[in-house]
């Protein structure tokens, strides 16, 4: 009797029955938790690449006034995205990429506060803060494609491609485009889930469900997005 | 359905500041310091500690089991060991 006992409670355990939560999490925000980790994983593959060829090309060294590009520097990035929107001819280095970065912030920002109301099954401030993290999704994706195309343009008639580019090595616009494209596709698969799970928060079904953890599963994700984000700065813009 | 960080919802602004300080920081850092390792370290540190309060307090990390939290920054740590062995070992393999 007391070994059908032991096996009933270890099948309960692996099965992950309603009763059951391993590491005191719901199933679905576990797995959120470990795809997240496997994400950081490649991120971390791309990033510790560009730390490595960063590192092997010598940075520049001297006065600011006599800095040039060359294909055998690494380029300064505050040389390099020096563009803002409207704002012909005038340098501000960092700058755009330091809206994006507040856009990007705000946007986790309103994710929390979806996340919160949420949880207060408050169903109109929800879509609310959805609407929110949405539009700045799209805005921020909107900023990074200007971006690109500014890059692209290059200096002197010389455009940045996979083959070439007038910064510096060839290597440094292939792993920016690379770095920030997968980000990119990441923010825009961030927006198509926030799309469907607004949706469903619309028709009700998480009000019917009794509990809005789905906001905070896709929160998570947006959250991994903006945090994802951090190192994709430091590296690719600050350092 | 695990309802465990419903207690804890409310957003802590000190947080929210905390990270805008540190945003502040770090493009400070890269815009005003002359380039070299101390720079370098300087960011990534700070970037770390911003990571943190992003995961820890936005991401409600801090709310999770220890076990779940094991999980994930052990790995983690990993990552930051890696990057330091292959940053230095760019150094060793310079092309100049």
């Amino acid at each position: 009797m007391s070994s059908i006992t032991i096996s009933k409670s270890i099948k309960n355990v692996w099965d992950g029955g309603e009763d059951v939560l391993p590491m005191n999490a719901s199933y679905g925000k576990l797995m959120m938790w470990f795809f997240l980790l496997s994400d950081a994983f490649t991120f971390a593959g791309l990033l510790i690449t560009y730390g490595f060829f960063r590192m092997k090309y010598p940075s520049f060294e001297g006065a600011l006034e006599s800095y040039a590009f060359s294909p055998d520097v690494w380029p300064l990035a505050s040389k390099v995205f020096t563009h803002f929107p409207l704002l012909h001819g005038v340098e501000i280095p960092l700058g755009f990429v330091a809206l994006m970065t507040l856009i990007l912030i705000s946007s986790s920002l309103t994710t929390v506060m979806a996340v919160e109301a949420g949880k207060k099954m408050n169903k109109g401030s929800v879509e609310k803060w959805m609407i929110a993290t949405i539009v700045g999704g799209i805005i921020f994706l909107s900023c990074m494609g200007w971006e690109w195309s500014v890059f692209i343009e290059g200096i002197n008639g010389v455009k940045a491609t996979m083959s070439g580019n007038p910064y510096g090595p060839t290597i440094f616009a292939n792993l920016f485009f690379i770095i920030t494209g997968f980000h990119g596709l990441h923010v825009f698969s961030g927006i198509v889930l926030n799309i469907i799970v607004f949706y469903n928060v619309s028709i009700g079904t998480y009000e019917r469900r009794g509990h809005y953890e789905m906001v905070e599963k896709v929160g998570l994700y947006w959250h991994f997005v903006d945090l994802v984000w951090v190192f994709v700065l430091t590296f690719l813009y600050l350092i | 359905m695990n309802h465990s960080s419903s207690e804890h919802s409310t957003t802590n602004w000190n947080v929210v500041f905390l990270i805008l300080a540190l945003i502040a920081v770090v493009f400070g850092l890269a815009l005003f310091i002359p380039g070299g390792a101390l720079k370098t370290v300087l960011i990534v540190s700070v970037s770390a500690v911003w990571a943190f309060f992003l995961l820890n307090d936005l991401m409600h990390l801090k709310f999770e089991s220890k076990t779940l939290k094991l999980s994930l920054s052990l790995p983690i740590i990993f990552l930051f060991w890696l990057l330091g062995v292959l940053f230095l070992s760019a150094i060793f393999y310079s092309f100049h």
